[in-house]
């Protein structure tokens, strides 16, 4: 969090008195030489609040406080202007809720960057949007396509991101995605069966082999009867890497929100419904509810002995069966988020409808203290210095609390609290999951928004504020919206995935390579094999009967990044998007004859509309004119060049 | 060691490392040029590096771009063919020059890196003229209309189109100037050698009978 020089020297310009002259208009020099209208730009936020300074009165305690807030905000303005061109610190991933994607957002800037299409159809980027499409397919052979993303988890090796894999849970269906970071695409989406209600997600940690995630709906998975008495729920171990479900751990009641301990011992989940009740009034009945501690090497061992039950095709470890497998730790009833500290020494279960934070010990599984820290405790994230930062959904603050002191049972532990606008939820600071959390921002996933941002009618966005941590004071420097509903949210420094994010894809097999574009017909079936690169599809037409089922196989056969193109076919329901280097498939069948141009979606180059072709479709019985192939006309030349970065 | 027994190593030692400067210059790229543009910039800028065999770099972009223009770069060059067949043989005959005997040796060697470098002196006036030919013979179908013939820089930057261009030598060129350097140093030390070698023979015969023996 450098301040940023020129932006530093601009802040000091600006009018802190009443009767500071009027700003010189767009474009005019101010004293200094800069144009200052064009930097005004960058400072709506400061310039809201210094504006009113021009019409204070003259009670100079009113002037003090207005001009401490005022420079209190160019400040915040300053820690999260980032000039153009210039980078962010950290990608922020914010689970995209309902809209069954993930957000990316660059902080401190807080500019959304990208949307990672996963859960449901996303007709821009191509994905998934028509039946012929791999990652349609993919995604139907799962469940709907639709989904509901609450909890972003990166791959950690030796305590620390590697910036490999983001895994990502749909509560709605409940699926698990993994997306590789060299492209943030969705790389294996894969069902849990046995589960209702997928929601917690972590990564067992430390070696990231299982990712595990909590059954928060509780069925009858193995006889499927609607009778609540023969309800349980499973904690499920996925194969981090092929996502398939090795084994679950099951019992009466629910498993909320998931974190695993540091040391290959314990994986932990907070439990609301211990009464397994099928009504909100039931499921606070009891005082008390749990934290459940599930042993993952006696799993292991309970699995290679054979002790458990197959259900669906998955070993099932019933909890009473293995003893210990499964550890309730009692805490404050219906609680919510369950965190580990970075050392591995507690795993604090945030009490919700308790104003208190249940710190237990990692190891022992005692509870050590339960720390009064404001209403509606949700989560807890971490500083590395031995704070705690817990969202309080009622207050609508974030409370900053020292863990230490409060074990040792003092009063003192509450080191600052900080407004947040409204009703947070997750709270998550950088990196606050790995054992090395860097401390400096922490993001407040806020549930309500209200007059945060411009009326858009009676629904409004949702709301994140960036709160500066790096002190002994929090300070909230931004708020931005996004699209319905980040629940969670991981941030990773950029320096992390500097050589893992790719510019172009790797060819795959599949690919189509220049001068081999064709057209292959086997009865009424027509594979079309085509390139796109500035500014052409090849082939330029194609010819099929009216009825003939077309599959489609397009790669972009640039070489520079952001090179990306589209093709979407006049009515007939199909574009898909191509990067530098990707293939993507769609199939159609073709409609009644005529002319169906395609075109490129992405604005490409100077010749984009240009580039376009034409899907010719004949009665049945008209005999066809072939694609000759691209080296039987004038591309002969111009392919010829083009082969490779190498001339010689 | 004396002073003409160092000379008389020092000049096939050159000779050697003439030849061994060439041999890797193979390898290297001689000349390279960059491109720079609003949207080609840093690490994005456009590359391309002339290697005595070929051209390297980013030859697809360019190409994709050239058509906009009407350009379009020869996929192969005649220099290709005989420029590295030249450094071989400069490299070879030089290496054997510095071995010659008396005042063969300084004229060989003087030969063979004049030869060179002639030779290198027609890669590069032949390279000024086919990029003249690549600026100006364009079709005549160019997409882009306005845009007014270029000579690209031999040497020093221009602006083409949206694009800073900037051309220079690259370490292969720099080695093959240093292996010319180094023949035509171990020519003149041949020569001063031979001469100082005369004047020894009349006034100190110790002296010359060392740095015969040495040669």
């Amino acid at each position: 969090m450098k301040p940023n020089q020129s932006f530093t020297t601009l802040c000091s310009s600006l009018p802190m008195h009443p009767l500071t002259p009027p700003s010189p208009r767009p474009g005019e020099r101010a004293a200094g030489g800069r144009v200052r209208g064009n930097r005004m730009r960058h400072l709506g936020f400061a310039l809201a609040l210094l504006t009113p300074l021009t019409f204070a009165g003259c009670n100079s305690d009113s002037t003090a406080k207005q001009q401490k807030a005022a420079a209190q905000a160019a400040s915040a303005a300053q820690q999260v202007y980032v000039a153009p061109g210039k980078l962010d610190e950290y990608y922020a991933i914010l689970s995209g809720g309902q809209s069954g994607s993930a957000f990316v957002y660059g902080i401190p800037s807080c500019r959304l960057i990208k949307e990672i299409a996963i859960f449901e159809p996303r007709a821009g980027v191509g994905y998934a949007n028509n039946p012929g499409s791999e990652s349609y397919k993919r995604l139907a052979a799962t469940g709907p396509m639709w989904g509901d993303t609450h909890h972003p988890v990166l791959s950690q090796t030796d305590g620390r991101y590697d910036g490999h894999w983001l895994w990502i849970n749909d509560k709605g269906n409940d699926r698990v995605a993994k997306v590789d970071l060299r492209t943030f695409e969705t790389a294996e989406i894969k069902l849990v069966p046995n589960i209702q209600g997928a929601h917690g997600l972590a990564a067992y940690l430390p070696s990231c082999k299982y990712v595990f995630v909590n059954g928060e709906l509780e069925t009858d998975a193995a006889g499927n009867s609607t009778d609540a008495e023969k309800y349980r729920s499973v904690i499920a171990f996925l194969d981090a890497q092929t996502l398939e479900t090795k084994f679950q751990v099951s019992f009466v009641g629910n498993a909320d929100i998931a974190s695993s301990g540091k040391d290959g011992r314990y994986v932990f989940v907070t439990m609301y419904n211990t009464e397994n009740a099928m009504s909100s009034e039931g499921m606070i009945e009891r005082d008390r509810d749990a934290v459940g501690a599930i042993d993952v090497p006696l799993a292991e061992k309970a699995l290679a002995e054979g002790r458990f039950t197959k259900i669906n095709g998955v070993p099932v470890i019933e909890y009473e069966k293995v003893s210990g497998v499964l550890t309730l730790i009692p805490v404050p009833k219906n609680p919510h988020g369950c965190n580990v500290t970075p050392d591995g020494k507690y795993v604090l279960a945030s009490g919700k409808l308790s104003p208190t934070v249940t710190i237990i010990d990692a190891k022992t599984l005692k509870v050590v203290a339960e720390p009064e820290v404001g209403l509606g405790p949700l989560h807890t994230t971490f500083d590395g210095r031995g704070n705690a930062y817990t969202s309080l959904f009622v207050d609508s603050q974030i409370v900053k609390w020292n863990i230490e002191k409060a074990v040792k049972g003092g009063t003192d532990y509450i080191i600052d609290r900080v407004d947040v606008h409204y009703n947070v939820g997750h709270t998550k600071a950088a990196g606050a999951d790995t054992s090395y959390p860097s401390g400096d921002w922490l993001i407040s996933l806020n549930k309500l928004s209200k007059g945060m941002f411009l009326p858009v009618g009676p629904g409004m966005p949702e709301s994140q504020e960036l709160v500066d941590i790096s002190g002994e004071k929090m300070r909230v420097v931004a708020a931005f919206p996004s699209l319905p509903e980040p629940h969670d949210a991981v941030m990773i420094h950029r320096k992390v995935l500097e050589n893992i994010v790719v510019q172009t894809h790797e060819l795959q097999p599949t690919a189509v390579k220049l001068g081999e574009e064709k057209v292959v017909r086997n009865g009424n079936k027509v594979d079309v094999y085509m390139t796109c690169i500035r500014s052409k599809f090849v082939p330029e037409q194609f010819e099929v009967h009216e009825g003939d089922e077309i599959k489609l196989h397009l790669t972009n056969v640039e070489t520079v990044r952001d090179m990306t193109h589209g093709i979407a076919f006049s009515r007939m329901g199909i574009n898909l998007a191509v990067d530098p280097g990707q293939t993507s498939e769609t199939a159609f069948v073709a409609g009644k004859p005529g002319t169906y141009w395609y075109y490129c979606t992405w604005f490409c180059s100077a010749l984009h509309l240009e580039m376009r072709g034409r899907l010719l479709v004949k009665p049945q019985g008209v005999p066809l004119n072939e694609y000759l192939g691209p080296l039987a006309k004038e591309d002969k030349a111009r392919r010829a060049t083009q082969k490779g970065n190498v001339y010689e | 060691m004396s002073k003409p027994l160092k000379r008389g190593v020092l000049t096939p030692l050159a000779g050697l490392c003439a030849a061994a400067l060439l041999l890797v210059s193979l390898k290297l790229p001689l000349w390279q040029m960059r491109l720079e543009a609003p949207q080609y910039r840093d690490e994005e800028a456009l590359k391309v590096a002339v290697h005595p065999n070929s051209y390297r770099g980013d030859l697809r972009e360019l190409t994709v771009l050239n058509q906009y223009i009407g350009v379009h770069v020869p996929p192969t060059l005649p220099q290709f063919k005989w420029l590295p067949m030249v450094l071989i043989a400069g490299a070879a005959l030089g290496a054997a020059a510095s071995f010659l005997r008396g005042t063969a040796r300084p004229r060989a060697l003087t030969l063979v890196s004049c030869v060179l470098a002639t030779a290198l002196a027609v890669a590069a006036v032949q390279a000024m003229s086919q990029m003249h030919d690549i600026g100006h013979k364009r079709d005549q179908k160019t997409i882009l209309v306005g845009m007014k013939d270029f000579t690209p820089p031999f040497l020093g930057t221009t602006k083409i189109a949206q694009f800073t261009v900037s051309s220079r030598f690259s370490l292969g060129a720099w080695l093959i100037g240093g292996a010319l350097a180094l023949q035509l140093g171990a020519a003149w030390l041949s020569r001063t050698r031979s001469s100082r070698g005369n004047e020894a023979l009349n006034s100190r015969p110790e002296v010359s009978l060392l740095t015969s023996a040495a040669t």
